[in-house]
């Protein structure tokens, strides 16, 4: 699944088949490289969806298993994801030599589990997903490739 | 040599920013070198944002773990928090020995020109060349850079720098093929007695 096309997707609860909201963002452990939960609404009025919760990803709808998947963001962590302090499209892309590499332009995940797979890039190649270090309010840092060093950006 | 070279003024104003999270978690405000040893020691700092100003912390470069074009990396915050009491000292001492405006003279007695930069290879926190502003003859273009390779070991006075004659054809005036002259440049000197 790719990100950037999935959102905007209706989130529907599968016991109701009720609209809960739209799908608009993700939360992400960046150690696990996974998305832990997605998001309807932001700032305060955000609520979440474990990803334990989702019972189908899929082109048209993200199917969640009923009205009470929905949840508040559950720590400071969540909040971060949630109240815009970390962005995911268009967020910063930093090598951990310390070249930026532009920003978040799509991030391709397994429908199935959440793992991410890799993150695209504005600028360079794609990024594979095991290369992740850390997404934080600054920027998602990655592993340089070997050639980055002398590779112009 | 293969690291990345940077002019120390190209590392004013950039991002402190941790490996483990992504936070920027200061501003570099000083580039802080010893010319004597040829080194790069460190930085101090700014705090961003709102609260700008000065940091009390300082980030020695051996807690650095990488330098690039946009940001200074380091592995977490810790680098900047507990890092960095001696180099204070480093800092303290340094302070009255900034190598800008320095006139280079080589050892035939020419002068090539006024210090107005170091060029650093971030890779290893080298002092390789300085950026010169001077000899018209030797400057290609107007206005462009005049980069001039340093030996591995040299003299420096308190304001004068001492270079070999032969350091001449390795002046060039863009950072790109820097890094190669002062490879070819250190290669041909003689062994230092």
């Amino acid at each position: 699944m790719r990100l950037a096309s999935a959102l905007g997707e209706k989130i529907v609860s599968k016991s109701s088949a009720e609209t809960l909201g739209a799908f608009d963002g993700v939360v992400v452990d960046a150690t696990a490289r996974a998305i832990t939960a997605v998001r309807t609404g932001k700032g305060r009025k955000a609520r979440l969806v474990s990803w334990d919760a989702i019972s189908a990803f899929g082109p048209d709808a993200v199917v969640v298993t009923d009205d009470d998947s929905l949840r508040d963001p559950a720590d400071d962590d969540e909040e971060r994801w949630t109240d815009g302090t970390i962005d995911v499209i268009g967020a910063r892309v930093l090598s951990d030599r310390g070249n930026e590499h532009g920003t978040v332009a799509d991030i391709e995940f397994d429908g199935e589990s959440g793992a991410l797979i890799t993150i695209e890039t504005t600028v360079g190649a794609p990024v594979t997903a095991d290369r992740l270090r850390a997404a934080g309010s600054y920027a998602w840092v990655v592993v340089a490739a070997d050639d980055e060093a002398t590779a112009p950006l | 040599m293969s690291g990345l070279l940077l002019r120390a003024m190209d590392l004013n104003g950039l991002p402190v920013v941790t490996i483990d999270g992504g936070e920027a978690v200061a501003d570099v405000k000083d580039v802080v070198y010893s010319a004597e040893r040829g080194t790069l020691l460190g930085f101090t700092l700014n705090k961003r944002g709102f609260l700008k100003g000065p940091m009390k912390a300082v980030l020695a470069f051996s807690d650095v773990a990488a330098i690039g074009r946009d940001a200074v990396m380091v592995e977490t915050d810790a680098a900047v928090t507990q890092g960095g009491e001696a180099l204070a000292d480093v800092v303290e001492e340094s302070s009255g020995r900034n190598v800008r405006g320095d006139d280079v003279l080589t050892d035939a007695g020419k002068r090539l020109g006024a210090v107005v930069d170091v060029v650093l290879d971030v890779a290893n926190g080298e002092i390789v060349g300085y950026e010169l502003t001077g000899d018209k003859a030797l400057q290609a273009h107007a206005g462009r850079p005049m980069l001039v390779p340093l030996p591995a070991t040299r003299a420096v006075s308190g304001t004068t720098l001492i270079v070999p004659e032969s350091v001449e054809p390795f002046v060039r005036d863009d950072l790109s093929g820097f890094g190669a002259a002062v490879d070819e440049f250190r290669h041909e000197l003689p062994e230092e007695s």
